[in-house]
């Protein structure tokens, strides 16, 4: 009888030490809460009122469930988060209303209709140049911040590869240690486990499949492998030629490029900002400043110069669409010789038509499209503020319910220090009282043992 | 439902963070007097500012062109009612020295008044405005005529009236056709014809003289005529600056209500957010407080 009270004992010291356990982990990050089970020894005989008490084991309150949504929704949030991350930096990058490219678009058209109020002024003259080289490197310098925020997304993505390889790694540790674990006693190592997946997901969109030891495979995009096991497939990073990271995987038959098969996480954001929507924003700016070349350009050739000359072209005329906006210049021979500046379609001196005809350039269509120059501005500023605000937003709708799950997680998993503390008071108690009954049992055996004195 | 000491201060700081953000933007919209930080806060605002803005830079280029315009077109209407007054005075000259009665020596002097009028109309027709002639039509480096002795060049200038944009729509002259002024359809202009007449004022030679007077005449007409569309010109100049500043005040209303924070409400919110901040801050240090840790003896 004092050996089972001595079990009993054991066992109410082990309720107090899982909830210790429990409340030393509350700031645990994946903890998962513990408790103790606690069954009766049936009797041993039909007579006998029992076996007393003995520790099952230890149950951990996992929410399977809602670690499967956050798997899901986490990507989604961290997509969001870092298109608009870099959409907040780029902008930034595009200047205020009335002192951007705007400003040198409207200030080069209004500088050559001014100049039609007195063509053969050699002042009047320099200004244009003036303003047309300062357009060009409104669109130059527009260009390499699109083209710099391309490759800063582009340096982002290779630094998180190499934390999801590492976490990766991590993960085909871990699923180690849980194959050579008794599973009782793998508790830690299965929050650890979620853990890291956890984290892996908010990096890429992932596929979990568990096994029934406890081990878990992960694939990412079209089912490449990154951790099969005990065994991690890291994802390499390549350069092309235009020196961009290209993703390929080993997690297949053949080393794979999954560059376009990654949607969510940080990565897939970031892979969005760089493939996406910042060459579609490269674009506009492009036809933009190649239509507004060519148009000023089709004027001037069309006229003649102050020395009665044949015009030649205000801007070099761009090769092609696509670098317009990087390459655009003014006309080397107009840059040194401001006289080569057109201003009429005669050979009279005076006369203005083409000076206010490219003035008025900015109040017409584009040459191919419907949209005045200005516009064609504006619409891309719009662009962007729409994709970012639509980024931002989305990213505020996934997070909420993130965190709406992380309570849900916490309801079911989290510790709760009232609810330990209640712990602590009842196995206490039941160790007083078991140690209560000991003392009972022992005082009435030495009762016994006094009978026969 | 379990409640969880963690979720509690996870939400907790959430509901911080978000109330410390309202501050912060209700204090941003105050201090800066700016509605948007960034164009997402409102794309279409954004976008719509952009367009005023360029908006606001033509209509200053248009102010200036109005005055611009406004300077030649008083230039060229002073000059204009010189060249009347100079016609008015050819016109008593020569018929004071018409008739018998006049001496030799009496036609001699109104001839050589009349070349002197004749060198005084040449200097007003080649009125420059900053270098530029402007009755040389689009020949603004050329002098419409130039006089060299007895005699006097043919129209250097061409038929070009050139004019510059002064709001949407409206134009000015900036420069004008001096052929179509000074010799019209007439076979010489009025400084030859002017010659012509002072030789026969001194010859006495009547039919001449009338035709010199005919010619005079015309040239009259004509340079009325184009004092007159200098001041319709100038009219619309006057128009165009009435329109810019009226277009201007609507653009930088406009742009008020799409750049400018309403100063109002961002403080009615500052105080509103600043209330949820403390209160924020308040709940979640009572909550952390309360625990039956606290009761265990």
């Amino acid at each position: 009888m004092l050996n089972r009270t001595v079990i009993a004992l054991d066992a109410q010291r082990y309720g107090l030490d899982v909830a210790g356990q429990n409340i030393a982990n509350v700031n645990t990050p994946g903890y998962v809460r513990r408790s103790a089970v606690l069954v009766e020894t049936p009797p041993p005989d039909p007579f006998s009122p029992g076996g007393g008490v003995n520790v099952a084991g230890l149950l951990a309150s996992r929410a399977p469930l809602v670690d499967g949504r956050l798997r899901y929704e986490q990507p989604l949030a961290s997509r969001e988060g870092a298109v608009a991350d870099q959409l907040g930096v780029l902008e930034s990058g595009l200047g205020q209303a009335g002192s951007s490219l705007d400003e040198a678009l409207a200030s080069f058209y209004n500088t050559y209709a001014t100049l039609g109020q007195s063509p053969t002024s050699a002042t009047a003259r320099q200004q244009v140049v003036v303003q047309g080289q300062s357009l060009a490197r409104s669109f130059n310098d527009m260009a390499s911040r699109f083209e710099s925020q391309r490759r800063s997304a582009d340096a982002e993505i290779r630094a998180q590869v190499t934390q999801l390889n590492a976490l990766a790694a991590q993960l085909s540790g871990i699923n180690r240690q849980i194959a050579q674990t008794e599973p009782s006693n793998a508790q830690g190592l299965y929050d650890q486990q979620a853990q890291v997946i956890k984290a892996m997901s908010s990096f890429v969109d992932l596929n979990v499949i568990s096994r029934n030891d406890g081990v878990v495979d992960v694939s990412i995009g079209n089912g490449r492998a990154l951790v099969l096991g005990e065994r991690a497939y890291p994802i390499q990073v390549s350069s092309n030629a235009s020196g961009y990271g290209t993703l390929l995987s080993d997690g297949a038959a053949v080393t794979t490029d999954v560059t376009g098969e990654i949607t969510g996480g940080r990565i897939g954001g970031l892979l969005h900002v760089r493939d996406a929507l910042i060459p579609s924003y490269t674009a506009r700016l492009d036809q933009l400043a190649y239509t507004v070349a060519n148009d000023v350009n089709a004027v001037t050739t069309a006229g003649y110069d102050l020395n009665g000359d044949p015009g030649v072209n205000f801007f070099a005329p761009p090769a092609a669409v696509a670098g317009a906006a990087r390459l655009l210049a003014v006309n080397a021979a107009v840059v040194t010789d401001n006289s080569l500046v057109v201003t009429s379609s005669t050979t009279a001196v005076g006369n203005n038509d083409l000076a206010l005809a490219i003035g008025r350039l900015q109040d017409t269509p584009m040459t191919g499209s419907t949209a005045r120059p200005i516009e064609g501005w504006s619409d891309l500023v719009y662009a962007v503020a729409t994709d970012a605000a639509g980024a931002k937003q989305n990213r505020d709708a996934h997070e909420e319910i993130t965190q709406q799950l992380r309570n849900l997680w916490d309801q079911i998993s989290g510790v709760s220090i009232d609810e330990e503390a209640a712990s602590l008071m009842r196995f206490q108690k039941a160790y007083e009282a078991n140690a209560r009954f000991f003392q009972v049992v022992d005082d009435t055996l030495s009762l016994l043992m006094g009978l026969g004195r | 439902m379990r409640i969880v000491y963690n979720s509690i201060y996870a939400n907790g700081v959430n509901a911080i963070q978000n109330a410390a953000e309202q501050l912060a933007e209700a204090q941003r919209q105050i201090s800066s007097g700016r509605r948007m930080a960034t164009p997402s806060d409102d794309p279409l605002g954004s976008a719509a500012a952009i367009l005023e803005h360029t908006e606001l830079a033509r209509l200053q280029t248009f102010s200036g062109a109005a005055d611009a315009a406004g300077y030649r077109l008083n230039l060229a209407d002073s000059a204009l009612s010189d060249i009347i007054n100079q016609l008015t005075a050819a016109q008593t000259v020569t018929l004071s020295a018409r008739g018998s009665a006049q001496t030799q020596a009496q036609r001699d002097a109104a001839s050589r008044e009349l070349l002197a009028i004749r060198h005084a109309l040449v200097g007003d027709i080649n009125t420059q405005f900053q270098g530029a002639y402007i009755f040389s039509g689009a020949q603004a480096t050329t002098p419409p005529f130039v006089e060299s002795g007895a005699t006097v060049s043919p129209y250097q200038g061409d038929g070009t009236t050139t004019r510059v944009d002064i709001a949407n729509g409206l134009s000015a002259a900036t420069s004008f056709d001096g052929g179509a002024i000074f010799q019209g359809g007439d076979s010489q202009h009025i400084l030859d014809a002017l010659t012509s007449l002072a030789t026969a004022v001194a010859a006495g030679d009547e039919t001449n003289i009338q035709a010199g007077l005919d010619a005079i005449g015309r040239a009259f007409n004509r340079a009325t005529s184009a004092q007159s569309a200098v001041g319709n010109d100038l009219r619309a100049v006057d128009d165009a600056r009435l329109r810019t500043v009226n277009d201007r005040t609507g653009v930088i209303a406009r742009l008020q209500t799409i750049e400018d924070a309403d100063l109002a409400e961002a403080a009615a919110k500052l105080a509103q957010s600043d209330t949820a901040y403390q209160a924020a801050l308040q709940s979640l240090s009572l909550i952390g407080r309360i625990s039956l840790m606290d009761y265990l003896k």
